[in-house]
């Protein structure tokens, strides 16, 4: 593949967490969820044996259509679900808990990405209209250029949100937005400035020259695009537009 | 017409059998769009879904059918399985939702 060195780069810092080192060690209890459609990029539900629910997304099965559509490659999706959780990672709280871990894992002979169900529910607008869930999510999605963060990319459970779904994203300056619903609503309560606790995350990823760590982990057009718009945001002192990637 | 089933599932530690839960089923007729089930509130109609056939962005409001038809491009997590079919009659249902893209 492509995206070999970045797999590897990926494999070599994951496993740090406990979360991540039980979706990396724990056995998978019976066979996937039966599905009546395959659906896109063929993502199975699985048990893990301590009754977590996971989602396996292989590199095999990206919907090269789709991932195209969105400038992707037919191998970036399961890549970018793995790099978000760990941009998250390295920013920090509340970053952290706001994305769903991910990691790469085979699952019958097949490496993908492994993402762990998140509580609550989709479709719930509730998160736009809260200033801490809201400008969170915005800036985490501004910067790492999010393509389709719609309502049902997220899930709220009355008191928490749940970024999840990051194939689309890591976007390059002139790839399609569908969606960015976070992004819109922070800017639209007027609350576009950064604030001190963002600055900071973003000065502290810019300091570093490996991006702390993420650079290694994106082909180096996105590692490019991401640092751009950190410098951006930086300057600016405010989330970028809808679609400026 | 279109209709799309979206449900989720669990998993039974004790039997170690995954159990279907019925979420909604959408029906798109023409340009009107219906949406009933136990939790129909989850799909959101506002959704806009990028067609991989030539990158246009659909909304509802481009033809029900055609948006209705796109629906599983905006469910790629796994979380949620999104059936779509062509029926030519839709089948009653209990609390329905309706929504016309007419003006």
């Amino acid at each position: 593949m492509k995206i070999d060195a970045q797999i590897v780069a990926v494999r070599a810092v994951q496993g740090t967490l406990g979360i991540e080192r039980s979706m990396l060690s724990e056995a998978f209890a019976g066979p996937p969820a039966p599905t009546s459609s395959p659906g896109v990029n063929a993502t199975k539900r699985l048990a893990l044996s301590d009754g977590a629910t996971v989602f396996h997304k292989p590199f095999s099965g990206v919907s090269v259509a789709n991932a195209l559509g969105f400038g992707q490659t037919d191998e970036t999706p399961p890549l970018h679900d793995a790099v978000a959780w760990r941009v998250a990672v390295a920013l920090g709280e509340p970053w952290q808990s706001l994305v769903s871990p991910c990691v790469l894992r085979e699952h019958d002979g097949d490496d993908g990405a492994l993402s762990l169900q998140a509580s609550g529910w989709p479709g719930d607008l509730a998160p736009t209209l809260s200033p801490t869930w809201c400008s969170s999510a915005a800036f985490f999605d501004s910067l790492v250029a999010q393509q389709d963060r719609h309502a049902d990319n997220w899930r709220w459970d009355g008191s928490r949100l749940t970024l999840i779904d990051h194939g689309y994203a890591f976007a390059r300056p002139g790839d399609i937005l569908n969606h960015t619903d976070l992004l819109v609503a922070r800017r639209d309560h007027g609350a576009s400035a950064l604030l001190g606790g963002e600055r900071w995350a973003l000065e502290r990823l810019l300091g570093d020259a490996g991006l702390l760590g993420i650079e290694s982990l994106l082909l180096p057009d996105r590692a490019q695009a991401l640092r751009a718009r950190a410098e951006r945001m930086l300057a600016r002192g405010e989330v970028l537009g809808p679609g400026e990637f | 017409m279109i209709r799309v089933r979206f449900s989720t599932s669990e998993f039974n530690l004790e039997t170690r059998e995954w159990v279907e839960l019925p979420i909604a089923e959408l029906i798109a007729d023409g340009e009107e769009v219906r949406i009933s089930g136990p939790r129909a509130e989850w799909i959101s109609l506002e959704v806009a879904v990028i067609d991989p056939e030539n990158r246009e962005r659909v909304t509802r409001s481009d033809g029900a059918e055609r948006w209705a038809r796109l629906l599983p491009f905006a469910f790629r997590n796994g979380d949620i399985d999104v059936e779509v079919s062509e029926v030519a009659e839709a089948e009653p249902a209990g609390v329905v939702f309706r929504y016309s893209t007419a003006a």
